[in-house]
């Protein structure tokens, strides 16, 4: 079995399941409750929380534990619009962002919120003068995402940031594939989303991280547990199990970033020779992701093939349900590309031989479905 | 005539075209005008057939019978244009 859609999902660590494991199994108290066995446990919270707060650069009282990136990213634009509401109703977002990003706004904008999309540039870069044009005094919320989750198409978070540092609005990074991928500063950034299984973490366990000096509408309420900005019952063994994968990645980040860089350039080298292929991932993505387009087939028949060698790829973001990418159409002005897209990602597991299997799969289905 | 905006919130096009479809509710007060959701009115938006690309208009006539679709992202001037042909056209 080859895995190359590791910007889905990742696989679980061993040792972040024994983390899991052994909190559920040792640590049974509520971090809540007054005895003895709560105490235990809201050490063990409080210990995960301030690692996890170190590895991001940010304090343990700015994270806000989540079921996952789609609650973090509805909690930091509900939140804050619902919160912020007569400071203005202006949101502004681009045209690559994930459907969590689009499904709050879309939701506020029918309550009377008014969206803006800025512009990318001829790389898919967002144009840094038209974000600037569109601010105004009703500018509540600027979102973007660090890395598009179908291109890996990075954009200059910091830079932004730094930008709207004068401005009375909000920034809000979706950062899910670019934790445990590649190190951002995100000290002037307002707020965070990401979620745990983009770095071989559990699945269903997240992040929101805001700054201390921001207040938010919560979506969940209940009382305070871990913060008042999200009820539930603190999920202890989730929250070390995050801290153990963020600091298995931390260590391994950069080997993984060469790793797969290699394996990205080998394969656009050998990508680039089939007539028509095109790639569509620029100079500016993270190497994790590669988009192609294989012009003559429905990216969802290349897929199955590819399935029938053993070999898994996704077509757009595992999300999404259009038939064009709107990420793909944003870098490459091009609808055809947009409309044959496929997502290779890879990871710091990802190994040569399986490039090699995947690239032998890839030739016989390229050739077959030509054929038909 | 009745308009008949399939939509749904996570989708970007959606989004972008919501302002002119409000426009056009104001431009054409004489009209009749629905929106469902592609997800959440599931049952409805299937019997139009409409596929995977949204946001779609569906226009029908007095009769409810169709005559026409705006399928996508279209600008203002396209989306006038259209009504402005089948209008003329029954």
């Amino acid at each position: 079995m080859v895995y190359l859609d590791y910007s889905a999902t990742t696989p679980v660590d061993e040792e972040v399941l024994k983390s899991f494991q052994k909190t559920c199994l040792e640590f049974i108290g509520n971090p809540n409750s007054l005895h003895k066995l709560g105490i235990k446990s809201k050490q063990l919270e409080e210990s995960a929380t301030n690692q996890i707060a170190d590895l991001m650069g940010v304090k343990p009282e700015e994270i806000i534990y989540t079921s996952g990136a789609s609650e973090s990213n509805n909690l930091a634009i509900k939140g804050i619009a619902l919160k912020y509401l007569n400071r203005g109703k202006k949101i502004i977002t681009t045209n690559l962002e994930h459907s969590s990003i689009y499904g709050p706004i879309g939701y506020l904008q029918k309550l009377g919120f008014e969206v803006e999309f800025v512009h990318t540039n001829e790389h898919g870069i967002v144009d840094l003068e038209h974000l600037e044009t569109l601010i105004d005094d009703d500018t509540i919320l600027v979102t973007i995402a660090s890395v598009n989750s179908e291109t890996g198409l990075v954009q200059p978070i910091e830079r932004i940031a730094e930008m709207l540092q004068n401005e009375k609005c909000f920034f809000h990074v979706d950062a899910t594939q670019s934790v445990g991928k590649v190190k951002m500063n995100l000290k002037k950034v307002d707020l965070v989303s990401f979620s745990a299984h983009k770095f071989y973490g559990m699945k269903g366990f997240g992040c929101l991280i805001k700054k201390d000096y921001i207040s938010l509408e919560p979506i969940i309420h209940g009382g305070k547990s871990t913060t008042k900005f999200r009820s539930g019952t603190p999920a202890l063994p989730l929250i070390a199990s995050m801290a153990k994968a963020l600091r298995l990645i931390d260590s391994n980040i950069q080997d993984y970033y060469n790793h797969v860089k290699f394996l990205k350039t080998k394969l656009i080298e050998k990508l680039s020779t089939y007539k028509e292929v095109t790639i569509n991932s620029n100079e500016y993505c993270l190497p994790h992701i590669l988009n192609i387009s294989v012009l003559f087939a429905k990216p969802e028949t290349f897929l199955h093939a590819l399935e029938e060698y053993h070999v898994y790829i996704s077509t757009q973001s595992a999300c999404s349900n259009s038939t064009t990418s709107r990420a793909v159409l944003e870098l490459t002005k091009n609808e055809d590309c947009a409309e044959h897209s496929l997502r290779i990602s890879l990871s710091g597991l990802t190994t040569n031989e399986e490039i090699e299997v995947f690239l032998k799969a890839f030739d016989e289905c390229y050739y077959q479905l030509k054929l038909k | 005539m009745k308009f008949i905006r399939i939509s749904a919130l996570w989708c970007s096009s959606c989004i972008l075209t919501l302002p002119i479809w409000e426009e056009i509710k104001k431009e054409y007060p004489t009209f009749l005008f629905e929106e469902l959701d592609y997800d959440m009115d599931e049952t409805q938006v299937e019997k139009y057939q409409i596929g995977k690309i949204i946001p779609v208009i569906i226009i029908l006539n007095e009769k409810n019978i169709e005559i026409g679709r705006i399928v996508g992202e279209k600008t203002k001037k396209e989306m006038v244009e259209y009504i402005e042909q089948l209008r003329s056209s029954i």
